[in-house]
């Protein structure tokens, strides 16, 4: 198993190494912004600063980004099938579950590379502002993380299987979709609440009485990405000893 | 001592497709031999094989591999064998380096010192990525990477089509020196009847999902020949005698399967040796039984 993960990052390499240069860009953009907020004439003008200081919290939306990147790998899987890999695999004595183990636990240290990035990206911001990472802001970053997760497995599934189910793959791609939507539409929502608040401080967002369902979030996440793992093993490995390899 | 002596036996192995039938072949690759499995393209040889590697179902028959089930024990068989098909089933990013490390880790038997040693003598690149390989080079890649685990069985898919004639002949020493351990067999596909014909002991021939002739190949080429004879003396010839015949305005060529008992029969007419392709040629047009 150790020298197919070897060979997933071979192939994925590039992308994870752009998803790293990536966040490390973004926070350098951060900083230069926040510097130039706190100099010269910006400073002085308190309609722009104010401006500026509702708008930057956008940066807060990376690490979202960075776990959503992590997933783009999902192609190279596809194209393993593609390419003959897998049927390969199916004439050597490798069981099929470890093959989609594999798949599973490369997608899971992938995503938690991703997850980290995002949480030093996240503390990096909180030093900037001068405010503490909460325990609440990492619950939410791990939210995104099972979520995308959960998503992560089904799409082992797909790779696997369904890959040509039109049908299938477009309720998957709908319901990720829906998902992303209703997160990112609720988060937005109380960004634009909270910030009519002049007491408003950005990361009150995070704490439980402004947004209880992102607290129960963390647990519905956690449930759906270990619920979709066990899901994704059980039907890849079935699908995999049933699929004919043309 | 092994309590068998065929690598591969095939007895009454369906397969139904929308369209084509592997109808109820059977077939035996003996130990130690290399099996030459010849037919048109779409004949049902990719069928076969992947029925044999237990890649799709079959709808009926069997396949014992070393004595064995195929599907019953299914990875113990899987260990012993080595599949190389048309397309090189490796990444393009990867290089030859990078395979040996992953092939080390998916076979138990792996050596990297053969598989290397195979790369210098096909003068393979250890660090070029196997996007910019030709043709001939992925092939050779595949059959080096076969060789390198101490596999017993050797199954190839059409693994010396669209290659040069140089790279096939290498190809088939190859196989000819891995067949210098009477322990190890081959199933080679192809529809290049000459190659076939270069390195094989038994021939195998599909046609349209029926096995037409199997058997040893010097055997084979011995018993058939090619009565050439004027249209006159072809008129005289029981077509029960022959597979089928081509007529041009010269005169017809005749195949036929039992060159002995045809000789004796019709004794005036000469009997030509044959080969594997012509063999193939005829019966292919043994409907029609006449053809131009």
């Amino acid at each position: 198993m150790k020298t197919l993960i070897y060979k997933d990052w071979l192939q994925t390499r590039k992308l994870y190494l752009t998803l790293l240069l990536f966040s490390a860009l973004i926070a350098v953009l951060f900083l230069l912004v926040r510097i130039s907020m706190n100099c010269g004439n910006l400073a002085d003008n308190e309609e722009v600063r104010l401006s500026l200081e509702r708008n930057i919290y956008i940066f807060r939306y990376i690490p979202p980004f960075v776990l959503m990147l992590a997933l783009s790998e999902n192609s190279y899987i596809i194209k393993e099938s593609e390419c003959g890999f897998l049927r390969f695999m199916r004439t050597t004595s490798v069981r099929e579950e470890t093959i989609v183990l594999e798949k599973m636990l490369y997608k899971l240290i992938i995503l938690s590379a991703a997850f980290v990035i995002s949480v030093i990206y996240n503390a990096f911001l909180c030093i900037a502002d001068g405010k503490p990472l909460t325990l609440h802001i990492l619950m939410n970053i791990a939210s995104i993380f099972f979520l995308i997760s959960g998503l992560s497995f089904s799409d082992v599934v797909m790779s696997f299987g369904f890959r040509k189910n039109q049908t299938v793959l477009m309720i998957k791609t709908s319901v990720t979709v829906v998902l992303y939507l209703v997160w990112g539409i609720f988060t937005f929502k109380r960004i634009d609440e909270l910030s009519g608040n002049p007491d408003f401080d950005i990361l009150d967002f995070f704490r439980s009485e402004y947004s209880p369902i992102l607290n129960n979030a963390f647990l519905f996440m956690l449930l759906f990405a270990v619920l979709s793992a066990a899901a994704g093993y059980y039907l890849s490995v079935r699908i995999l000893r049933r699929r004919e390899m043309p | 001592m092994n309590e068998y002596t065929n690598a591969i036996e095939v007895k009454d192995l369906t397969k139904k497709y929308d369209g084509f039938l592997l109808d109820s072949i059977s077939f035996n690759v003996p130990e130690g031999s290399i099996m030459g499995f010849i037919g048109q393209n779409g004949a049902g040889k990719t069928t076969t094989i992947r029925l044999l590697l237990n890649l799709i179902r079959k709808d009926n028959g069997s396949i014992k591999m070393f004595g064995l089930d195929n599907i019953e024990n299914e990875k113990e068989i899987k260990s012993q064998i080595s599949a190389v098909f048309d397309e090189l089933p490796f990444h393009e990013i990867l290089n030859a380096n990078q395979l040996s490390v992953i092939l080390g880790g998916i076979f138990d038997g792996w050596n990297k010192n053969t598989f290397f040693n195979y790369l210098d003598r096909f003068a393979l690149p250890r660090k070029k990525r196997f996007g910019e390989f030709s043709k001939g080079m992925k092939m050779k890649l595949q059959i080096a990477s076969a060789l390198s685990h101490g596999a017993r069985l050797l199954i190839m898919d059409e693994a010396t089509t669209g290659l040069d004639p140089v790279v096939r002949n290498e190809i088939l020493d190859i196989f000819l020196e891995y067949l210098q351990d009477e322990n190890n067999s081959i199933l080679l596909s192809s529809h290049i009847t000459t190659d076939i014909e270069k390195i094989a002991d038994c021939v195998t021939f599909i046609e349209k999902g029926r096995i037409l002739l199997s058997g040893n190949k010097d055997e084979t080429i011995e018993n058939h020949g090619v009565i050439k004879c004027t249209k006159a003396q072809y008129k005289d010839i029981d077509p029960d005698d022959y597979i089928s015949a081509r007529i041009s305005d010269f005169g017809a060529e005749v195949m036929v399967s039992n060159k002995k008992k045809i000789a004796e029969k019709y004794s005036g007419l000469t009997i030509d040796n044959t080969s594997l392709e012509e063999i193939m040629l005829f019966y292919v047009r043994r409907e029609r039984k006449e053809w131009k």
